[in-house]
């Protein structure tokens, strides 16, 4: 029993992928592998697909149709991990001929690993942190306050929303103890 | 008249705060509009007072405050607040409007010279309190070389060393902080057991709520690397402060 229900639009796509050149399909898949982690990107550019419809002789929905299930077999492979051998044999339950399977099994060594760290990396929350920067000053003289010496900190927190990819930096100072009390609490 | 010199400053703490090439426009204002009031009404200034003629005063609301100023039914405050009430609260809270306001409505002398003294006064009391070595004797000896008279300088001493010195300073410190201060961080460790990209992910990520002294909350996710990140930088830096502190130029006494 595998971990793909074939259905009839998986089907037409497998159909689509045993007609396509067996030297420019590796390219394909190793192009969707290596986006695949991304959520609103697709794997090719509006110009690289009129290119491509051109060059397997294909119409845009058929081309679609071929790029969206080979993402979406990636994608099953990702979340169920089959071993090698599981997955040779779902694909050929699914009908993809011999070569088609080689080059899908070989893109799957090739960037199979990458692409699985990349989604378990995948975070779902609004904002996360993203850098860490930090100045270390010694404070002389303030207009209301002369001859002190008080070693400050600044560090700044570069926070990133997840929906507009806009960065934060979020500045705070510490002096001595305020930093101590933030390592021993939080960060230890 | 003499001038110190700083060589000559037992303290070292550089002598010369108000005495220079030409003394600020505080002081000089200061000076003439003190010399113009008599001692009495001097007094009343220094120390406050219940207005004439309200022996036996009770505050309109009935509700018998006389607590010199702090008020909790709000009405007008039935004293005249002191001179160093008005500066010291200003320099704690910041805001002495409603005691400004009693104070310039004495009346016995124009609002205008009551405004030159408790300016001069507060510029007075702002620059000791700047100097961290500065010693009452020391400070005695410049306010008398400014030709101030001597309850005022009686007063000025006690405003600047006595009990309400820490909260002055306190206040002013927090003021001056030009960037937010950590309030508080709330942290939460989630290991992710699936997701809908992986049926076995066992990430682990960490859930900081950060808030700081300026009110601005922050709410977002950790993940190891980055966290490890953080960590490292923050151990980083206070090594390095901890390095500079122990510095022998530090250690140089003012």
């Amino acid at each position: 029993m595998g971990f793909i229900t074939e259905t009839p639009r998986i089907k037409e796509a497998v159909g689509i992928a045993n007609g396509v050149d067996e030297g420019k399909f590796p390219r394909i898949l190793s192009r969707i592998l290596q986006k695949l982690h991304l959520k609103d990107e697709r794997p090719f550019s509006v110009e690289e697909e009129q290119k491509l419809q051109i060059a397997l002789d294909l119409d845009s929905s058929h081309l679609s149709l071929l790029l969206e299930t080979l993402a979406f077999l990636f994608e099953q492979a990702v979340f169920h991990g089959p071993k090698m051998p599981a997955l040779e044999q779902q694909l050929l339950d699914l009908g993809l001929a011999s070569p088609q399977i080689a080059a899908f099994l070989q893109a799957w060594v090739g960037g199979g690993r990458t692409a699985t760290e990349a989604l378990r990396r995948r975070a779902l929350a609004p904002h996360s942190l993203q850098s860490v920067g930090w100045t270390l000053g010694l404070g002389l003289a303030q207009s209301c306050q002369a001859r002190q010496q008080i070693p400050t900190a600044m560090l700044e927190m570069g926070i990133r929303s997840n929906d507009s990819q806009s960065m934060e930096k979020l500045l705070m100072e510490f002096n001595h103890k305020e930093l101590y009390e933030l390592y021993n609490k939080s960060l230890l | 008249m003499t001038s110190h010199s700083q060589a000559g400053s037992p303290q070292g703490c550089g002598a010369n705060l108000f005495l220079g090439v030409k003394p600020s426009l505080e002081l000089q204002a200061l000076r003439d509009n003190v010399e113009g009031v008599d001692r009495d009404t001097f007094r009343r200034f220094l120390e406050g007072e219940v207005p004439w003629g309200s022996v036996g005063y009770w505050c309109r609301c009935r509700c018998r405050c006389r607590c010199r100023c702090r008020c909790r039914c709000r009405c007008p405050c039935p004293y005249t607040p002191s001179l160093f009430t008005v500066i010291v609260r200003g320099m704690e809270d910041g805001d002495c409007t409603d005691l400004l306001r009693s104070l310039l409505e004495v009346g016995v002398v124009t609002k205008e010279r009551v405004s030159w003294i408790l300016s001069g006064v507060y510029f007075v009391v702002h620059t000791a309190l700047r100097h961290p070595a500065l010693t009452p004797q020391v400070f005695k000896e410049e306010l008398c070389e400014l030709g101030l008279p001597e309850d005022l300088i009686a007063d000025i001493l006690t405003a600047v060393f006595g009990q309400r010195r820490k909260a002055m300073i306190a206040a002013r410190n927090r003021k001056q902080q030009p960037l937010p201060r950590l309030s508080d961080c709330c942290w939460r460790v989630d290991v992710a057991i699936s997701t809908s990209c992986l049926a076995r992910a066992l990430q682990p990520s960490v859930m900081m709520n950060i808030s700081l002294s300026d009110g601005t909350e922050r709410r977002f996710e950790v993940s190891v690397n980055k966290f490890q990140e953080l960590r490292y930088n923050v151990a980083l830096l206070l090594k390095q402060m901890g390095d500079l502190e122990n510095k022998k130029i530090l250690k140089i006494e003012n």
